[in-house]
């Protein structure tokens, strides 16, 4: 019998999975980071569908309680995420560096020039 | 390019207390020099009085908003390489750097040198060294450095340089766009087989201003420039052929 919070589960990921979708197809969500995004849902939503994946997993990670496991596997898929945003937001600050250095620059320029 | 031609780089932020006079001192001891000022988003005046300032040879490059010294010196640098110039200088606004030691760092490109870093710690200078605890911080950086390059940098934190025109490229195009880029800068050129030298410089206490590094935020900065330092000296060299 499913539990309460493999229940919660099941349908938040589901809801959530649909917001991805939606998200994506009005262009609010690039592709690219909405695979990852994805690929977590996919994952915390199989392992809460199947009991005896969620079993599985919790007896490889150690853990006596099914429903630790699929919190668990929820921490580690939001630590995923976080560490990818945190790449693209590193990406995004060089470039907005190097844009405020040809701003700069082309302004010089551009009084220079009257 | 003009093989001779210098072109100095000053950041500036918040330094209306100080950038008239130190600006009017540069001029005064390098009139032949273009001044290349970066006001990085300063919040007071200083803007102002770098537009107000009557000297044909003087560059105002505003960025559009804060973007630490890193970028501010990089901009500068970025103009300095796009205008032909052949050597630069990186100059503090606050007046801690003596204009007058300029071309002892100048000197030092001509005698074969790609970058030279004004010391307040070799042989020979009697100026300012700086407060207590900046020293042990300027020490550990020495070792740190040693241990990642085998050179020893005895003024990692002097933001008083000089770039050959080579250097000059190199910077314009990986200056390391961090909060506080001087000793990674040292370990960037040395793992990329620059000639790094030091020559003495009697450095001056700051004229006006605030640091930008106190209390509570050195422990955060020794922590960050550490960790920036060991990193770049794990990446692969930028430049061929060395």
């Amino acid at each position: 019998m499913m539990g309460l919070v493999q229940i919660i589960s099941i349908c938040g990921n589901s809801l959530f999975l649909l917001l991805i979708l939606y998200a994506v197809y009005r262009g609010k969500l690039s592709e690219a980071y909405a695979i990852l995004w994805i690929a977590v849902a996919v994952v915390i939503l199989t392992v809460s569908v199947s009991s005896a994946l969620l079993e599985l997993c919790a007896a490889l990670l150690g853990i006596k309680t099914p429903a630790f496991a699929l919190l668990a596997c929820l921490v580690m898929g939001l630590l995923l995420l976080s560490f990818q945003i945190t790449v693209v937001i590193s990406g995004q600050n060089r470039k907005i560096d190097r844009l405020t250095q040809e701003i700069a620059l082309l302004r010089e320029e551009l009084n220079s020039k009257k | 390019m003009d093989a001779s031609s210098l072109t100095v780089v000053i950041p500036c932020y918040n330094e209306e207390a100080c950038i008239v006079s130190t600006l009017s001192e540069l001029r005064r001891n390098m009139p032949q020099a273009r001044i290349v000022a970066v006001n990085d988003g300063s919040t007071d005046r200083t803007l102002e009085l770098l537009q107000g300032m009557d000297d044909p040879d003087l560059v105002v490059l505003n960025l559009p908003f804060n973007s630490g010294i890193g970028v501010a010196v990089q901009t500068g640098l970025i103009y300095a390489a796009r205008h032909g110039a052949g050597r630069a200088v990186k100059f503090d606004a606050d007046g801690q750097h003596p204009a007058q030691e300029i071309p002892r760092l100048l000197e030092a490109i001509d005698n074969g040198a790609d970058f030279v870093i004004g010391s307040r710690f070799v042989e020979g200078t009697t100026g300012f060294r700086s407060y207590f605890m900046r020293r042990i911080g300027i020490r550990f950086f020495r070792f740190l450095i040693a241990a990642v390059t085998g050179h020893s940098i005895t003024d990692a934190t002097s933001g008083f340089r000089a770039y050959g025109h080579e250097a000059l490229l190199f910077a314009a195009e990986n200056y390391p766009s961090f909060d506080y880029p001087e000793p990674e800068e040292c370990i960037l050129f040395l793992r990329n087989g620059f000639r790094v030298v030091e020559v003495p410089c009697n450095m001056l206490e700051r004229q006006g201003g605030r640091s930008s590094i106190r209390s509570l935020k050195a422990a955060y900065y020794m922590l960050k420039v550490s960790f920036a330092m060991i990193m770049e000296s794990f990446r692969p060299r930028i430049r061929k052929g060395i």
